[in-house]
């Protein structure tokens, strides 16, 4: 691989850790409160959660788009 | 009284994210926009006890942000906000003036420590990015620090206000001042938290105990 082509590799690759870091702290944040002893309403949790899944969906998507740029 | 804070992330989900947690750890969310242009205007208008800005705004520069703000005022509390422990990034980040870096990875407990340790006055670098403050031993040479100058800095980063230091070395805040100033100098630092991520690289003074480097 050219020099430039190794460049834009690890560019790729830093910029998707920080891609996956930011719903990656949506996914710790809400669930660290999920799992902590203070209260939460049943609304809340119903919000927190949905948040999850929807961060934890994107994760799969930027990890399914990495692989197909790999291939 | 709650820390009034602006948050500035273009990540949609993750500011509003960020909004409720933060919420719930007792920060006032003023003011939150996802773009550069949208932030520097509400920092400007709310003049928040701290901003919180994420490195990489969509096209906008976080750290260029930083500089507008601070060449505008530099009193202004500003913590960049990144998911990247990338050094270059953490250097360019710490000489635009910004008095803390906090990494994506903390908790939300971490992050509102970070923000309370700049709104008073502090600073703040992520743990997690002490073997990149250490990592550069680099081989030129700095003037050397006086033994005052080094204990100076050695109790900034533990944690102590300037007041503190004076306090504890019973010396004036304008001697400690000038003390803080040489160094920054020597260290060719622009704010303090820069001089101390110099003198521990440099190993002119060791990490502090505990797991982050904060100072007030």
């Amino acid at each position: 691989m050219s020099a430039d082509g190794t460049d834009t590799a690890v560019s790729a690759a830093r910029r998707l850790r920080h891609d996956l870091r930011t719903p990656l702290t949506i996914v710790t944040g809400f669930a660290e409160i999920l799992a902590a002893d203070r209260p939460v309403s049943d609304e809340d949790r119903r919000d927190y959660a949905q948040r999850i899944v929807a961060a934890a969906e994107e994760i799969r998507e930027l990890i399914d788009a990495a692989k197909l740029a790999g291939e | 009284m709650s820390l009034r804070l602006v948050l500035i992330e273009d990540h949609q989900a993750l500011r509003e994210g960020l909004e409720l947690l933060l919420g719930r750890e007792g920060c006032d969310v003023v003011g939150a926009a996802g773009t550069a242009a949208e932030g520097r205007v509400l920092v400007e208008d709310l003049e928040p006890d701290v901003a919180l800005v994420d490195i990489r705004l969509g096209d906008d520069d976080g750290i260029e942000l930083t500089r507008h703000l601070l060449d505008a005022d530099p009193e202004r509390r500003i913590v960049l906000y990144t998911g990247s422990a990338d050094e270059d990034l953490l250097f360019s980040g710490l000489d635009s003036g910004a008095r803390g870096y906090a990494l994506k990875d903390g908790s939300p407990s971490e992050l509102v420590g970070a923000l309370g340790a700049v709104a008073e006055g502090g600073t703040y670098v992520d743990p997690r990015l002490r073997p990149a403050l250490l990592s550069r031993r680099s081989t030129e040479r700095l003037p050397t620090l006086s033994n005052r100058e080094r204990e100076v800095l050695d109790l900034l980063a533990q944690g102590l206000t300037g007041e503190d230091i004076a306090e504890r070395l019973v010396l004036s805040s304008e001697t400690i001042k000038t003390h803080i100033r040489n160094a920054m100098t020597k260290l060719e630092a622009n704010t303090r938290v820069h001089a101390i991520a110099i003198a521990l690289r440099e190993g002119y003074i060791s990490p502090p105990h505990g797991s982050e480097m904060s100072s007030r």
